[in-house]
């Protein structure tokens, strides 16, 4: 049962109305003067009851008419079964998607892990009544974005993260960020592994496949530019076991300008201190939201080589219809700080899978299962919906209207005993 | 329980409530003596003092009780013993004006009545030429006009009854034993009271003053009201002297009312009959004249046989 107009309890004060006048308005015995009460003494006579059962019953129906009077306007909401289920139904979801590189690998079923990952988003939102999907190679760095969405909603609220949840996908400080109130839930993809992973994407009027080929040892990576006639075909091979052996080679086919596929749909601005329109773009700027610049972002926090240490804030700026992540640097723009920041940039931009990407284990399902909880139990008053017919009030009114008629009743009972008191003790007295 | 029953009233024996309604005490003193005398009741207020005169030889007419048969044996001739001139009692009327003698409020007072009453004796007494006095409290206070006669002080003494307020506390054995004490000798202590106060001591105190040689007379007064319970219903009775309140149920609580309330008059009677001492207990709803002349028709049988048994045990007391 829940009160949908708790301030009305305020009502059961009124409780005293009845009581007060049922002891203020009982008959009052005449006052007789008598020369000597002395033989009333002697003769034992107990004072009779001025409150006869039947009072005590009336005084009970009024305070009970007045206690149902002020239970019916706190607007009382049963709930059974079925308002239960139609309360759950009332959830917002943020559904955040992985998009990354292994998402590509196919399920055990023999289909993609994404088309997996997208039919669990369509089915979650669907059973929600409101949801938003966050498409993002890199659900960490989203769940900020999910959060905020979600502490705007009235209702109940959960956040889902549908990913394969290949190490380095997401950890444990990620949801520790995330309130008490809001519930989580982990749907892990299951997917097979040494299969090649493979991102394609259009680059100005180029094709380009990036290709990942996991196999035990040694891990190639490859992408493919395709352009006009034109076709770059740059390879490094790579030992997976070697994550350090990974980064440099990274490192040094960015600085030897091997030409790394970058996806220019992304428009990234850094902004140094001495900026001209800093001021501008900092009015503008809002939290990273659109699921490619949070992509972006998420890389270039994971870049090894460019820790968060460089200091910059990351920020999306919406003016004019076109998604743009602003990169606030306190660094000048001659410093070697910014040009890591660039350089990192670069490598965010690119579309070859991370190297985060050819990890193939998974997080285990304990640490998994341990982040998952219920969106909070107790319906809000927002989280009922006021327009889902009259609420259980209309009972109490019934109630009541049937305690008004007993109370009348009563009443006249009391009246009729009280004449014929009145009556026996006349006759006794002639 | 009813009074003795009264002898048939006369047509000039008017209710309580007329009398009542005679503002002037004299002259409703008056009327009610006047019916007493129309009646042809001797007053049994003269003095029975005993105390022989002298010998006269016996007139058709005398009165042959006192014929002197001692006498008459030795001489073989009639005559009639002449005692001194009937001394004068003194009579104190000792009148309750406590608070309880104010009932009822509606109607004639049991107070209004005993002030009637007690001017129709003190008038009595006056006219044949005894000393009246009158004893009552204000307050905590005794008040007292001392026992004298002629017509002057009848009127001031009059006046003084018809003062009279009915409140505060009562104290009958103090009235009682200082009322005796003015009197300076032997006379009649009439106590007018409903006795609802310190009934033993005031039983021990009627005693002495019995003992002390006093003639004491008795008028209970109580009202038609207090003979039961004659309410209905649930009613919170306050107490006239003490203040105190009671929540009763008169239908349940008149039956034990009336009993305990009999048990009280028949003690008072009880105890007078033991003691010696007169005893009237008149409802204030007969007429005055008719109580009293109960009372005096049987003080004076009573007085008529003390002497009989006087004259029979030969002489004087």
């Amino acid at each position: 049962m829940i009160w949908q107009n708790p301030w009305a309890w305020l009502g059961l004060a009124t409780i005293a109305i009845p009581i007060l006048i049922h002891l203020l308005g009982r008959d009052k015995a005449p006052r007789h003067s008598f020369p000597s009460l002395r033989f009333i003494e002697i003769a034992e006579l107990p004072p009779t009851r001025r409150t006869r059962l039947h009072d005590l019953v009336l005084l009970a129906a009024r305070v009970t008419i007045f206690a149902l009077a002020a239970a019916a306007l706190a607007q009382p909401l049963l709930l059974d079964a079925r308002r239960r289920a139609s309360i759950d139904r009332r959830i917002a979801r943020a559904i955040i998607v992985d998009t990354s590189a292994s998402m590509q690998r196919l399920t055990p079923s023999g289909g993609l892990a994404i088309d997996s990952a997208r039919g669990e988003a369509r089915r979650l939102a669907s059973d929600a009544q409101t949801s938003v999907a966050i498409l993002t190679s890199a659900p960490s760095a989203a769940i900020s974005g999910a959060v905020e969405w979600l502490e705007s909603q009235p209702s109940r609220r959960e956040l889902v993260i549908v990913s394969d949840f290949q190490t380095g996908t997401i950890d444990s400080s990620a949801i520790a960020g995330v309130p008490l109130a809001i519930g989580v839930r982990a749907i892990p993809i299951s997917t097979t592994d040494n299969l090649p992973i493979e991102r394609r994407s259009l680059v100005r009027d180029a094709s380009v496949v990036a290709r990942v080929d996991v196999a035990a040892n040694p891990t190639v990576v490859s992408w493919t530019i395709a352009h006009d006639s034109a076709r770059l075909e740059p390879r490094i091979t790579l030992d997976a076991k070697d994550r350090s052996a990974v980064e440099i080679l990274t490192a040094a086919a960015t600085t030897l300008g091997v030409a790394a596929p970058i996806d220019t749909s992304a428009v990234v601005t850094v902004v140094t201190p001495n900026a001209e329109n800093r001021d501008e773009l900092t009015r503008r700027s809002a939290p990273v939201f659109s699921p490619r610049l949070t992509d972006v972002v998420a890389r270039l926090y994971a870049d090894p080589l460019s820790p968060s240490a460089l200091g910059f804030k990351a920020a999306e700026d919406t003016a004019g219809g076109v998604h743009r992540l602003l990169l606030f640097s306190n660094d000048s723009v001659a410093s070697v700080n910014s040009a890591i920041l660039v350089a990192a940039t670069r490598r965010a931009l690119s579309i070859a899978p991370a190297v985060e990407e050819l990890d193939p284990s998974t997080i285990p399902t304990s640490l998994i299962a341990s982040w998952q909880r219920a969106p909070s139990a107790t319906p809000t008053r927002e989280s009922v919906d006021p327009t889902n017919g009259p609420s259980d009030a209309r009972w109490l009114w019934a109630v009541v209207l049937a305690l008004l008629g007993v109370e009348a009743w009563l009443r006249r009972e009391q009246r009729a005993a009280m004449v014929a008191l009145k009556e026996r003790a006349h006759d006794r007295a002639a | 329980m009813p009074p003795a029953p009264s002898s048939p009233a006369t047509s000039s024996a008017l209710s309580a409530d007329v009398v009542a309604a005679i503002d002037d005490l004299e002259l409703a003193a008056r009327i009610i003596v006047e019916g007493l005398r129309t009646g042809g009741h001797r007053s049994p207020f003269h003095g029975y003092s005993t105390e022989f005169k002298q010998h006269r030889p016996y007139r058709a007419g005398d009165d042959l009780k006192h014929l002197d048969w001692k006498l008459y044996a030795r001489s073989d001739r009639l005559y009639t013993r002449q005692y001194l001139e009937t001394t004068n009692l003194s009579m104190m009327i000792v009148l309750d004006t406590s608070a309880s003698m104010g009932f009822p409020e509606t109607g004639i007072s049991k107070l209004r009545y005993g002030a009637i009453a007690a001017a129709a004796l003190a008038y009595l007494a006056s006219e044949q030429g005894n000393a009246v006095g009158l004893m009552s409290m204000s307050g905590e206070k005794l008040t007292y006009v001392p026992a004298r006669g002629g017509r002057v002080h009848l009127r001031s003494l009059l006046s003084r009854i018809d003062r009279l307020t009915a409140g505060g506390a009562w104290d009958p054995p103090r009235a009682i034993s200082r009322g005796a004490q003015l009197l300076q000798r032997r006379g009649v202590v009439v106590v007018i009271s409903d006795f609802y106060d310190a009934e033993d001591a005031t039983r021990r105190e009627i005693r002495h003053v019995v003992q002390r040689g006093h003639d004491v007379a008795m008028l209970q007064l109580i009202s038609r009201a207090e003979m039961d319970l004659s309410f209905s219903g649930q009613v919170e009775l306050e107490d006239l002297e003490s203040g105190e309140r009671r929540l009763v149920d008169a239908a349940t609580a008149n039956a034990r009312y009336r009993t305990a309330m009999k048990d009280f008059l028949d003690r008072c009677r009880a105890s007078a009959l033991r003691d010696g001492v007169d005893h009237a207990l008149i409802v204030t709803d007969m007429p005055p004249a008719a109580a009293l002349r109960d009372y005096l028709l049987r003080r004076a049988r009573r007085v008529a046989s003390t002497e009989s048994a006087s004259i029979m045990h030969g002489g004087s007391r």
